[in-house]
């Protein structure tokens, strides 16, 4: 096992360095996407509002393994090529997009009405109300499902392996095939993923220590 | 506050190195041995008695079915037809195979050639008619029947490529395999390159037609076979690699077997059953049988 181990661990690391780019990058587009769309689905304009709830009933409504495959073997058919690791971006952001949206929308409406108006009330235009009344509270109440989602997608950052991007779970695997230790493989990236998520969940408690503070 | 996250933390600490420690005693465990006896014998019903050695020739004479591994992804050897039905050279194979040592029928399961091994080896299968070649890192796991095919192995390339002839013009390129094929060993010794592990030959052979990897490593047959059919914007290049022999493989140490299924494979090859299927499945101008009587089976 130890000995497996040393020879192993280099190419962990540089498993868990792509998973961890895959994971922070998609985040970080498939929050901005999320907020956009959870705007959207509030807005007045009924064609965004209709444009935001078919995006998230395909992306949320199809498993990511599914999207992962169209646009890596799919979209070729069409034309459109793209290498594994932005392949993987796009699908990976798509999804938990689609999941941000959600947990944008229930912190944004969990925001007490009269906040909003008393914000008009003293002269505020509609952006300056959201960005520095509504949305610094939206984010406190959205903050569990927020972390939650984002260990989740840790975790789905597995799937790009299908399309080519060696990740933690592909290194496992090629290792575990040439030497037949599955099980020790295995064992050691799922200890790498807990590592990894345990790290998370304490960031994630600091952070909602942090957000509790204005209170 | 501050205590409470001390407390979450270090609660979630040791839950983690009991979880750890548990999962590391478990996978330092010893593989059992092939030797050592069944100690239960979920599908053998409790009133077959003792089958003799309780090896998987009696264990699959008494349950009538033969556990068959294969891709089903793999054309010409194992694919489902227009009809959803399981066809192709390997499956013409085991079925026959099934026939000559006496077992009603075979049951296919699906494989890839990452989980063959495993799967022997836990029983999840009796034993696998992929064609895996036979290799000195996969006898050390299962034991292999005689062959009963053979591949040449080539460098596939974009139709458009000449500047890639050997393997030595694939160092620091991409090159695409199916997971588990043993060419991964030889893409391996290549210096530099980036290997990629696809699913089956098909979606491997794909992206270098996509130009999403630079050359391919497998069978000429099947390579050949597959862009035909696929219309893929790859080719062979002209120098075979290596000669791979094709063998079915099992549990090692089941000697019965191995004697029931190598007696099959002789009798198959000496009557004329081989060629046939060669014509049918690989074309006119290919014999399986002739192949293997040069490597000695006869």
């Amino acid at each position: 096992m130890w000995e497996l181990f040393l020879r192993a661990y280099p190419f962990l690391l540089e498993g868990l360095l792509v998973t961890v780019v895959l994971g922070v990058s998609s985040f970080t587009i498939g929050s901005a996407i999320g907020l956009a769309t959870a705007l959207a689905r509030l807005s007045s304009i009924a064609a965004l509002r209709a444009l935001a709830i078919a995006y998230l009933s395909v992306f949320r409504g199809t498993p990511m393994l599914v999207q992962l495959l169209l646009i890596y073997f799919g979209l070729p058919q069409f034309g459109i090529t793209l290498e594994p690791i932005p392949s993987a971006i796009i699908a990976l952001s798509l999804n938990v997009g689609s999941y941000q949206s959600e947990n944008f929308r229930s912190g944004i409406l969990g925001v007490d009405r009269g906040q909003r108006e008393a914000a008009f009330s003293i002269g505020m235009t509609g952006w300056q109300a959201l960005r520095r009344i509504i949305f610094p509270q939206a984010l406190r109440i959205a903050a569990p499902t927020i972390g939650n989602r984002f260990i989740a997608l840790m975790k789905d950052t597995s799937l790009a392996s299908v399309v080519t991007v060696v990740e933690l779970t592909r290194i496992a695997e090629r290792i575990g095939s040439s030497t037949f230790r599955y099980m020790e493989m295995f064992v050691m990236v799922a200890a790498v993923y807990w590592l990894l998520n345990s790290a998370l969940s304490l960031g994630q408690a600091a952070l909602e220590r942090r957000l509790a503070r204005a209170y | 506050m501050m205590q409470r996250f001390i407390r979450t933390a270090s609660a979630q600490i040791w839950l983690g190195v009991l979880l750890a420690s548990a999962l590391l005693t478990a996978a330092c465990q010893p593989p059992p041995t092939p030797a050592a006896p069944p100690t239960a014998a979920p599908t053998a019903a409790p009133a077959a008695a003792p089958s003799a050695s309780g090896g998987v020739l009696d264990q699959v004479k008494a349950r009538g079915v033969l556990r068959v591994a294969n891709p089903q992804t793999s054309p010409p050897y194992s694919l489902r037809d227009e009809k959803n039905e399981l066809v192709g050279f390997d499956v013409d194979f085991a079925n026959e195979l099934v026939k000559r040592i006496g077992i009603p029928r075979a049951e296919f399961i699906q494989g890839t050639f990452e989980t063959f091994i495993p799967g022997v080896q836990t029983d999840k299968w009796d034993i696998v008619i992929a064609g895996q070649a036979i290799t000195e890192e996969r006898k050390q796991q299962v034991d292999f029947s005689l062959p009963y095919r053979v591949s040449g192995v080539s460098i596939f390339v974009g139709q458009s490529n000449d500047s890639i002839k050997t393997l030595d013009d694939l160092k620091g390129k991409r090159i695409a395999l199916p997971a588990g094929a043993a060419q991964v060993k030889m893409a391996e010794g290549v210096a530099n390159a980036e290997i990629k592990t696809y699913e089956n030959a098909t979606l491997a052979l794909t992206d270098v037609g996509l130009g999403r990897a630079d050359g391919y490593l497998g069978s000429r047959f099947v390579g050949a076979y597959l862009a035909e059919k696929n219309g893929l914007k790859v080719k062979p290049t002209p120098t075979v690699l290596e000669v791979e022999q094709n063998a079915m493989s099992f549990k090692k140490g089941e000697t019965a077997l191995k004697t029931a299924v190598d007696t099959a494979v002789r009798a198959m090859v000496a009557d004329g059953t081989l060629t046939t299927m060669s014509k049918k499945w690989f074309g006119p101008n290919e014999d399986m049988a002739a192949e293997v009587r040069k490597l000695g089976v006869q």
